[in-house]
């Protein structure tokens, strides 16, 4: 296996659980990504590979939603017609984000905005609405008390308060 | 008012409500889940969804392919969710016949912005 950056440790799971050597000291709270031995192909998948990938995936969802959304009342309760204006916007946001940032899924909203949402655990969740005329509309709850919700003009950079809020989801 | 034996116009906190899904853009297969998209209000500023009380799977799922009917649209998943979820959202479900069992998830603030938030509150989401 190979990576950019970070170490790599190898365990077994028992139960549904990953049980790692002794003395595999992790803090609480860490986020880890599994990779099954046997889904590992030539040799292994770098990490450049890895969040290709999911940048890719991430692309073909957003325009699945939008092509499924392309006709008013896709939803079935009236929604309006997904805005190209959102999705060109949307592919530019993706364009731009950084790779650790991995977009968890991508819908659309029934004022035809293209809206990403990340998840790290129960309850812990962020999400982006991308609107026709560039502003990006977040909110996110990361714990029962901790909230945040606001809107943001988007001028081609994620705005540091989206990238902050992205943080505190991943950490 | 509920014509039905055994349904009656007040709404328990603990009373489930379905949501009928006629966008794949709603739901993740992958992550079995449906997303929070799929409960954001219709241009009329409210959630359609229908009481299940009393009801078997079967005729639960009856009422979707009814509505989907009527909207000429497939049927592609249900979200299950408590009054009392919804409450914790800071909305509503309010009874709104006909059809039968139909409600509304009302109390959605005006400003989309703020609609993220309430998201954010409670996210209804259960798959």
């Amino acid at each position: 296996m190979r990576y950019e950056t970070g170490v790599s440790y190898k365990g077994t799971v028992r139960n549904g659980v990953v049980v790692l050597p002794p003395e595999v000291k992790l803090p609480d709270g860490a986020a880890v990504e599994i990779i099954p031995e046997g889904a590992k192909t030539g040799g292994g998948v770098s990490m450049t590979e890895a969040r290709h990938s999911e940048s890719q995936r991430a692309l073909n969802s957003l325009e699945a939603v939008f092509s499924e959304g392309r006709v008013p009342g896709w939803d079935g309760y009236g929604g309006r017609a997904a805005s190209y204006e959102s999705y060109l916007a949307a592919k530019r946001f993706l364009g731009v984000l950084p790779g650790e940032f991995h977009v968890l899924e991508i819908a659309l909203d029934p004022d035809g905005e293209i809206s990403l949402e990340w998840r790290a655990g129960a309850g812990s969740t962020f999400s982006v609405s991308v609107g026709a005329s560039g502003e990006l509309t977040y909110a996110g709850k990361f714990s029962s008390t901790t909230k945040t919700h606001g809107t943001e003009p988007f001028t081609g950079e994620i705005p540091n308060v989206i990238l902050g809020n992205l943080r505190r989801l991943v950490v | 008012m509920s014509d039905e034996p055994g349904v009656v116009d007040q709404i328990a906190a603990e009373e489930i409500v379905a949501r009928y899904i006629f966008s794949s853009a709603h739901f993740s297969r992958d992550n079995n889940r449906v997303k929070h998209n799929a409960f954001m209000p219709a241009p009329d500023g409210k959630t359609s969804v229908f009481r299940t009380k009393g009801l078997e799977g079967a005729a639960v799922w009856e009422i979707g392919e009814e509505v989907a009917k009527g909207r000429n649209q497939p049927l592609h998943a249900r979200a299950d969710i408590t009054a009392e979820e919804v409450a914790l959202a800071t909305l509503k479900v309010a009874l709104s016949e006909p059809p039968p069992r139909h409600c509304n998830i009302e109390g959605w603030p005006e400003d989309f912005a703020l609609n993220h938030a309430h998201y954010a509150k409670g996210h209804p989401s259960k798959a």
